[in-house]
């Protein structure tokens, strides 16, 4: 056991740490998310400059050749000073390419996403808004040398600005529902492809994807043909511990933020943070914020290792969910009614808790996981998790800026 | 960094659960709750056998030279098993003290013996007052001649009623500040003045009543420095709160898997209640604190065992620890229902000593204190 990070991994946090504060600070943050691209080209391309679209890819793709865990420390500082932008959504598609294409793929789009020159995301979930592969109805038929897909992509993350979207689709019927997916790698200006943004909570960019008559060369399967589901799980197994390591990010950044606060803001003739009360909530919230950091580190290192069970990815999920919720709900009450304001940096993090909960799974469908990893079969859960709402009043809720 | 456990750690890992799953049945557990001594001398020396005494002494002394980082692995076994006795006393309270403080002559003297199962020691620190900080040490050393004499009267000590040695902390002078004026005395405890009252817990641990009465000390058994007495204890109770985190961790571990394993073929409504949503989320709740609590714990021992300031993580480990493994173990009553509230069942073992561990070292709002002060507030 060794808890230590190397010299390499220090430097990286540090580097990372001052870039961001320079590069993207909140007046930045607070107009990308009004903005219609939702990231700053610009500072991309001096990310990919620094390499670290590539950092995790080998030399031979224009990657830098470090490895996963020493990514998640870097997505752990873009949490830490919020970074809007299509990084994990493109650099999970990219491992999954790594892990799963030919060799052909890989050196067709890596380079380029190291390069700072593509922007991929992975179009999983519907308008089930369900992360199992029974709910996945989006179609692709076979027509001579091409697949053609039809229908609808929900909560699709930076698809607006995405070259390429990973599309799950089913291609066959089957008894178990795993089998029988497939995924295609589309080009996201394909003829029929309709994207229409979604106004989130955490201002995040999730799109609408419709896809109408969408013809894809076979070659442009990732993976092989029915056998998908293995590859949505590499995706998904990644952009869990990385979304993971953000929000632990996040963590820190509140917690910081809130114990500054307490010690400078006098009330009753005394700095807050003398109160035991307010102690008491640092308190819980360090432990919480810690707990969280380790956790990720852990999770983080065990994905990066291939060691990591979906028990334990989905375990950590659950918690983390909760735990930045919860942190960046005390740090507003630390705050008082400045926190509330939209001029505070406090809720920049607290809206983003919420939304991050449902990325790659919220908690109680992770939990769903445990329990089923742990050998608790289920009875009726899946009639429950399935289609929550009827697609017209989904669209009315939409439509009110509401997310289900 | 690398979260993994060496080949070694695994394997004491395995061979002390498969120890104490042979010699430390759920019987034996009730049986000693209920005795006097609270152990037996046979499964102590078995004990002593196979090194568990001496796992982190240095080898001159008869010891393995493990870290505190393996101790830890044995303890969340041992607390697994709910083993009684006075292992935890002897060899993380006493042995670490002696490691800390210690002469090359008291080391020589007494860290063989207690390798060897001959000797069985405590520390008898807190008072009526329940604290476990200085400003809590009343108990009185006068010098006279070439003794000291100490009065007054230590509470919840444990394993006082069996141990060969005290390890008394006793006020020599008032200080400016509280930590100072105070120093450790190795108390032979059968020394005439010293009477022993053996409380009733809860978890059938052995706490006593320890009055002392005149008893005189030669001031050759001072431990460590005059009136420099509390940085040694501060060192020891990092470890040992980090330690006793890792009991409850194996507590609660073992109670979880005892409730999943309850739930999957305890039937109701015609079918097995794991699969019950209310229930799973029980379990996992169960699996996340366990999980948590496990690895707080071991940050916490992997920085005591590399010597680098851990006094946050220590109390931030108990703080969780005491929290957790107590709901935890709640939840895996709530699981098993009446069959789980019989004197017959397992799983009271476990809910009592989550319990009595949450009390020890400090409770959750002492650590909390403790964090919140080295965030400076």
């Amino acid at each position: 056991m060794n808890l230590d990070f190397i010299e390499e991994q220090e430097m990286l946090r540090t580097m990372a740490r001052d870039f961001l504060q320079t590069e993207c600070p909140k007046t930045l943050v607070r107009e990308l998310e009004e903005s219609d691209l939702g990231y700053s080209p610009e500072l991309w391309k001096k990310m990919a400059e620094l390499g670290w679209q590539g950092l995790a890819f080998p030399e031979e793709y224009g990657g830098t050749g470090m490895t996963f865990f020493e990514l998640a420390l870097l997505v752990e500082e873009m949490g830490r000073n919020i970074l809007p932008g299509p990084f994990i959504s493109t650099l999970v598609c990219g491992l999954t390419i790594l892990e799963a294409g030919s060799e052909e793929q890989k050196r067709e789009f890596l380079p380029k996403v190291a390069a700072g020159e593509m922007i991929l995301t992975l179009a999983l979930t519907e308008p089930s808004a369900s992360w199992k592969p029974e709910h996945i109805s989006v179609r692709a038929v076979a027509s001579n040398e091409e697949y053609v897909i039809n229908g609808t992509k929900l909560f699709v993350p930076d698809a607006h600005v995405a070259d390429y979207l990973l599309v799950v689709a089913r291609t066959e019927d089957s008894a178990k529902p795993e089998e029988g997916i497939t995924v295609f790698l589309v080009d996201a200006r394909s003829p029929g492809i309709q994207c229409e943004p979604q106004l989130t909570l955490g201002l995040d960019n999730k799109a609408e994807v419709v896809f109408k008559d969408v013809r894809v060369p076979k070659r442009n399967i990732l993976g092989k043909l029915n056998q998908g589901w293995k590859v949505v799980q590499i995706a998904m197994t990644k952009g869990t511990a990385l979304k993971i390591a953000e929000m632990s990010g996040g963590c820190q950044a509140s917690l910081e933020m809130a114990n500054a606060f307490v010690k400078e803001r006098v009330q009753y003739g005394r700095p807050i943070g003398t109160f035991q009360v307010l102690q008491h909530y640092l308190a819980d919230v360090w432990g919480k914020t810690d707990r969280t950091t380790h956790l990720a580190w852990e999770i983080c290192w065990k994905v990066g290792a291939g060691v990591a069970t979906p028990f334990e990815v989905a375990a950590a999920k659950a918690w983390t969910n909760e735990a930045y919720k919860w942190v960046t709900e005390r740090c507003v009450q630390c705050h008082g009614a400045i926190g509330t304001t939209r001029d505070h940096d406090m809720g920049l993090y607290y809206r983003r808790a919420k939304v991050a909960e449902l990325d790659y799974g919220d908690t109680d469908s992770q939990i769903e996981v445990v329990a089923q990893q742990m050998g608790l079969k289920t009875h009726g859960n899946d009639q429950r998790r399935g289609i929550r709402k009827p697609l017209a009043q989904n669209k009315e809720r939409r439509r009110c800026g509401l997310r289900f | 960094m690398d979260l993994g456990f060496s080949e070694e750690q695994e394997m004491l890992r395995t061979t002390t659960r498969d120890f104490l799953t042979n010699e430390c049945p759920a019987e034996l557990v009730k049986e000693m709750a209920e005795d006097e001594k609270g152990y037996t001398p046979e499964l102590w020396r078995k004990m002593a056998e196979l090194g568990w005494m001496g796992l982190t002494f240095p080898e001159e002394f008869d010891g393995m030279g493990m870290t505190f980082l393996d101790l830890v692995i044995l303890l969340e076994e041992i607390g697994r098993a709910c083993l009684p006795g006075p292992f935890f006393s002897t060899v993380v309270l006493a042995g670490y003290a002696i490691l800390e403080a210690g002469s090359e002559e008291q080391k020589k003297e007494l860290l063989p013996k207690i390798s060897n199962g001959e000797l069985i020691l405590t520390l008898a620190l807190t008072e009526p007052s329940a604290s476990y900080e200085p400003s809590g040490i009343k108990v009185k050393a006068s010098p006279k001649n070439d003794d000291y004499v100490i009065n007054g009267t230590k509470l919840f000590v444990p394993d006082a009623n069996v141990a060969d040695y005290m390890i008394c902390v006793a006020r020599t002078k008032d200080g400016a500040s509280p930590e100072e004026g105070i120093t450790l005395f190795l108390v032979d405890a059968k020394s005439p003045g010293i009477s022993t009252t053996l409380l009733k817990t809860i978890a059938g641990d052995k706490q006593c009543e320890v009055i002392f009465d005149d008893v005189r000390v030669p001031k050759g058994n001072i431990l460590g420095e005059l009136d420099k007495g509390w940085p040694v204890v501060e060192k020891v109770l990092e470890k040992a709160t980090v330690g006793l985190c890792a009991q409850m961790v194996g507590g609660a571990q073992k109670a979880m898997e005892m409730s999943v394993d309850y739930a999957k073929e305890r039937i109701q409504f015609g079918r097995p209640i794991g699969s019950f949503q209310s229930i799973q989320n029980y379990c996992a709740d169960m699996v996340t604190d366990v999980d948590g609590s496990k690895y707080i714990t071991y940050e916490a021992a992997w920085k005591l065992s590399e010597g680098m300031p851990a006094a946050m993580e220590v109390s931030m480990a108990k703080a969780w620890t005491s929290e957790a493994c107590c709901r935890v173990t709640a939840l895996g009553h709530q699981i098993h229902g009446a069959i789980g509230f019989t004197v017959d069942h397992d799983l009271p073992l476990y809910f009592k000593q989550a319990k009595a561990g949450e009390a020890t070292f400090g409770n959750a709002d002492f650590h909390r204190e403790m964090v919140a002060k080295q965030l400076g507030l």
